[in-house]
């Protein structure tokens, strides 16, 4: 399960879940196996939306996605600071 | 994932905010547990502060087992409104949270904690508020709804902070 080893890792190593960052904006947050009732790990994506004064502000998809292979190569990306890709906390931190 | 945590101080309240749930299409979960959600501490932190008779979360009533267990949806429907209304200026119904809210002004509730969280462990700083029944929809008519939010200046972007968890002590108007 190299899926769930490395999102329980990460949130071992940086205090929580981890939220992927491209262009100071967020990419989708991972969340933990088993929770909310969920069997294994799962991403909430974030979609772009701008205001009538032309600020944008991502907002949390209503659904959450199943943390699949793709996602499992952009939060390696975003681990090792390549493409583009970084990682926060809650926080910012 | 953010979840709605209602907390009552006495057993009558139950009922009578189980029956404000239903009918606006919302139920209660008394027994989150079971989910694992993220906030788990919180709402045990939650319950020992306001010393509450019972704290469950908000959910659609579509909820079926299997499903995200999770409050999103009903605010995410909020947001829509919003941004719908002020931005697009188009007319469209009422969430059902701002639905649930105006039964519960209408309602022998005397007093309610309404939370609103994302993660929750035990060295996380909530916002408290005060506010009346008739003071919650404004209060949370917005792109982020119970969220700040904080802007980017270099990418002119804003930027939705769930990190402290919202705490409502609502109560009937005086």
């Amino acid at each position: 399960m190299p899926y769930m080893d490395l999102v329980v890792g990460l949130k071992n190593t940086h205090g929580g879940n981890v939220t992927v960052m491209k262009n100071g904006q967020p990419v989708f947050r991972v969340h933990q196996p088993g929770t909310h009732g969920n069997t294994g790990s799962t991403i909430t994506k974030f979609s772009q939306h701008t205001n009538p004064q032309g600020v944008s502000f991502p907002r949390p998809d209503p659904k959450v996605s199943p943390f699949d292979q793709s996602s499992f190569d952009i939060l390696n990306q975003a681990i090792s600071g390549k493409g583009g890709y970084s990682i926060i906390t809650k926080g910012g931190r | 994932m953010d979840v709605i945590i209602l907390g009552v101080y006495n057993k009558e309240d139950i009922c009578l905010i189980e029956e404000v749930a239903t009918i606006n299409g919302l139920k209660i979960e008394w027994k989150y547990e079971k989910y694992n959600i993220e906030a788990e501490i919180g709402v045990v932190e939650l319950k020992k502060y306001y010393k509450l008779y019972q704290a469950g979360i908000l959910i659609d009533d579509s909820f079926e087992e299997g499903d995200t267990f999770y409050s999103y949806p009903l605010i995410n429907e909020i947001s829509d409104y919003y941004t719908a209304t002020e931005w697009d200026k188009k007319t469209c119904d009422q969430p059902k949270l701002f639905n649930f809210f105006d039964s519960l002004s209408r309602s022998r509730i005397q007093k309610i904690i309404i939370a609103f969280a994302d993660e929750w462990d035990e060295n996380t700083a909530v916002k408290i508020e005060k506010l009346s029944y008739g003071e919650l929809k404004s209060r949370l008519y917005s792109p982020f709804v119970w969220c700040f939010g904080y802007r980017n200046l270099q990418t002119n972007s804003e930027i939705r902070d769930e990190y402290h968890p919202l705490v409502l002590e609502s109560a009937k108007e005086n």
